[in-house]
């Protein structure tokens, strides 16, 4: 997904909003993760108002950046043979003619980018629909419950493809 | 045929007497008995009233309801009640409740009294009210029993006590359906206790006797179960302590017929327990709805409930951890609305209460707030309503000074932390007494001490009619505590506590003032009623309800009350509930954004799905083509 010719203006505007997002993330999941796997108590105080602040630049810069990125992360047949490849190495199966995958495709990054961008939506509306007057408390907790599940999933999917586009950017 | 009662003794709680046990009928046991008097002696039996009696023979006394509803229902049980345990030092205090307020203007004097140990109370010894004292002030309003039957030990007091008599737990405050039952009326239970009737009290409030006289009035030689003692001081200046039953109050078998209720109804608790807040318009009781659950029909004991003990469940959560009271757990609002969890069985819902939704209410509210803090007392204005309760303001009795500016002061609601760490409506009052300060403690000066000393140092003073605070200033406190140094009756140095400071002379006789002492800290007790409906509890409207930068929740001004006109300033309510101000104010201003930020979010996502949906549906469209056949 990152080339080598010239940047034009719109290539440094999306690794500027990737950036912002990635900093985002960053603000987002220490303020979020922090009280709670750290302190074992409930997000409060300070680190709530900046949790909240940071919340809503995230989600604009990630649709910022799914708008900018969705064609970059768009399946190509180049794909296929990677694609194979995982699941012959995930399920042990060998077809005994495999194919040498070109180098240029970005399975991983292409995949973790659609579960960013997927995940993204249960995040925040879990919070944002938990503050209008349409959930009881048990919905309540059931939305806290999808946003701090998705929270954990959705950092583990982050950092895989922040390693994924650095080890493709050093290459 | 009379309620046949066992022969026992009511001291004897090994035995269960005939009304300890009910026999599971709901029906209202019929109540035709005979009244029983105390006898002079307490190792004598009590004997019954016969208003036939020879008054030059005999004297006519009245009623004892240690006797006469001791004879079926056992005194000594019901006596360790919450009613009327305070005395009892193996009692558990419970959670801090409302304290008795002695006010005195004339001395700048507002402090909570109490004989539980309620953290910022002081016991009504420490102030140096005796037992008799104590109930002659504030018996009015008390069921009686507590420090009203104690044994005096002072031998000052021995002969006004039997004059006087004990104050017996009087039963019929509460469970009396008589219409007649008269608490606080001319020749009611609290003006009979002014006068020190102790004995004749509960006679005559129950609607079955008038009494007249005052056992005060009556010299300590005077023997009331003397007929010519009583006859000669009938002839005097004063009247004796005498009682006259009503015609056709006795059948022909001298048994009388009590309309007894199990169940009391909630206007006998509203002797004790009524509440007015004062605002800025509405003033009146008429103006301001009673409690919902009042509303809804039920009734005070259907959530504060007991047995023969009478240990009322009091109806907080947690109470459950110190009661023995088996419905203490499901008495509580999260008890009754939302059920016990640990219970086995569904309890939610008892008596129709509803389960509730709290639609949009982050749960995290549950953790730092107690149900009443949004439900309960008038709706929060920018200051603290001036709040009148029948115990600090004697309600209902004769005479009673309706002014609004009427001591003692107390504010509600103020919204303050409590010990579980939640934050809770609160009545608040700010103490003002002299004391002594040693090692740091300070206690009360006697009031007797208090009011020879300050009586002369504030004697040119002007006190309102109101009942308020006179304006005193430093020189006021100065030539006060000058006063109590000079009289060298104190083992420490005097000190006077007032708005939240501690005034003390130094080394050099100059005034010095001491900010936060705990000795100066506010009582605060916990209000839980009245209980409003859903569509007013706190938040219904938005969250700004509260966390607006200028929501009373938060911001709402304390007035510091004091007779000091220079000290009566404000605090936040914020301050009150260990919350850092700004942190509250910022909170509260990033709700300015959060309409903009749930729009925000909202239409992020609605971006990232139609990207998603694009792109899926793209994918479908090569995934038709690839099973289409067209492979390119």
């Amino acid at each position: 997904m990152i080339s080598t010719r010239k940047r034009s203006l719109v290539d440094i505007l999306r690794i500027l909003v990737y950036l912002a997002v990635l900093l985002c993330f960053v603000v987002l999941a220490v303020t979020g993760f922090y009280p709670v796997l750290v302190l074992g108590e409930h997000i409060s105080g300070y680190l709530v108002m900046v949790h909240a602040t940071f919340a809503p630049v995230f989600a604009v810069c990630l649709a910022v950046l799914a708008v900018m990125w969705a064609s970059h992360g768009r399946f190509t047949r180049g794909d296929w043979p990677w694609f194979e490849r995982i699941v012959q190495r995930v399920t042990l199966a060998g077809s005994g003619h495999e194919k040498r995958p070109r180098k240029s495709s970005c399975l991983g990054q292409k995949i973790t980018f659609w579960l960013i961008v997927f995940l993204a939506l249960p995040l925040g509306l879990s919070i944002v629909l938990s503050m209008f007057p349409l959930f009881g408390t048990h919905g309540q907790e059931l939305l806290l419950g999808t946003h701090r599940y998705t929270a954990y999933i959705f950092a583990l999917i982050v950092i895989v493809h922040t390693f994924l586009l650095m080890r493709t950017g050093k290459k | 045929m009379p309620v046949l009662c066992l022969a026992a003794g009511a001291a004897d709680t090994e035995r269960k007497l005939l009304g300890d046990e009910s026999d599971g009928s709901r029906a209202h046991p019929l109540h035709r008995i005979e009244l029983l008097a105390a006898p002079s002696d307490e190792g004598k039996d009590p004997q019954a009233v016969d208003p036939n009696i020879d008054p030059e023979a005999e004297v006519l006394l009245p009623f004892s309801t240690r006797h006469t509803c001791g004879k079926c229902h056992s005194y000594e049980i019901i006596k360790k009640g919450w009613h009327f345990n305070s005395v009892d030092p193996n009692g558990d205090p419970g959670r801090p409740g409302q304290p008795w307020l002695y006010v005195d203007a004339r001395t700048g004097t507002q402090i909570p009294l109490s004989y539980r140990r309620w953290p910022g109370t002081f016991r009504p010894g420490q102030f140096g009210l005796t037992d008799r004292e104590f109930t002659k002030i504030f018996g009015r309003q008390m069921p009686g029993g507590g420090p009203g039957e104690r044994q005096t030990q002072d031998p000052d007091e021995i002969m006004r006590q039997y004059i006087s008599g004990k104050l017996d737990i009087n039963c019929l405050s509460c469970h009396n359906g008589d219409p007649r039952q008269d608490q606080g009326g001319p020749a009611g239970y609290a003006v009979q206790i002014s006068r020190g009737n102790f004995r004749w009290a509960a006679a005559s409030s129950s609607g079955l006797a008038l009494v007249k006289g005052s056992a005060d009035d009556m010299d300590e030689a005077y023997d009331p179960f003397d007929p010519f003692a009583v006859e000669t001081a009938a002839g005097g200046r004063k009247t004796p302590p005498t009682i006259t039953y009503h015609k056709n109050v006795f059948d022909h078998e001298n048994y009388v017929f009590l309309d007894i209720l199990r169940e009391v109804p909630s206007h006998r608790c509203y002797f004790c327990h009524s509440n007015l807040y004062i605002g800025a318009e509405t003033t009146e009781k008429w103006a301001r709805d009673e409690d919902v659950h009042l509303k809804a029909g039920l009734t005070c004991v259907d959530c504060h409930r007991h047995g023969i003990d009478h240990n009322i469940t009091r109806g907080y959560a947690g109470e459950q951890e110190t009661s023995t009271n088996e419905s203490s757990a499901t008495s509580s609002c999260e008890g009754c609305h939302l059920g016990e969890d640990s219970s086995s069985d569904p309890v939610a819902g008892r008596l129709g209460a509803p389960v509730p939704e709290h639609r949009g209410l982050p749960p995290v509210h549950f953790e730092r707030l107690t149900c009443t803090a949004c439900h309960s007392g008038p709706w929060p204005a920018a200051e603290p309503y001036a709040t009148k309760t029948s115990m600090a303001h004697r309600l209902g009795t004769p005479n009673v000074n309706k002014s609004r500016e009427m001591l003692p002061h107390i504010a509600a609601p103020v919204f303050a932390k409590q010990a579980d760490g939640k934050i809770a409506p609160h009545k608040l009052v700010w103490p003002s007494f002299w004391g002594v300060l040693r090692d740091g403690q300070v206690e009360p000066i006697a009031l007797e001490t208090v009011t020879k000393v300050i009586s002369d140092v504030l004697a040119k003073e002007k006190f309102p009619f109101s009942g308020d605070w006179p304006d005193l200033t430093a020189d006021h406190i100065g030539k006060g505590l000058t006063s109590f140094a000079s009289s060298g009756s104190l083992e420490g140095g005097a000190v006077y506590v007032t708005g939240g400071k501690l005034y003390s002379l130094d080394d050099s006789g100059r005034l010095r003032e001491e900010k936060d002492h705990p000795a100066a800290q506010p009582y605060l007790w916990p209000l839980g009623h009245d209980v409003r409906p859903a569509a007013q509890a706190l938040g219904v409207r938005y969250c700004t309800d509260c966390h607006g930068t200028d929501a009373p929740f938060f911001f709402g001004e304390v007035t510091i009350d004091t007779p000091v006109a220079a000290d009566r300033q404000a605090k936040k309510m914020v301050e009150f509930q260990d919350i850092d101000p700004f942190y509250a104010w910022a909170f509260a201003f990033s709700f300015v954004f959060r309409p903009w930020m749930k729009i925000i979010v909202l239409g992020s996502s609605a971006v990232l799905a139609l990207v998603l949906l694009f792109s899926v549906l793209k994918a479908l469209g090569c995934v038709v083509k690839v099973l289409a056949g067209e492979n390119d």
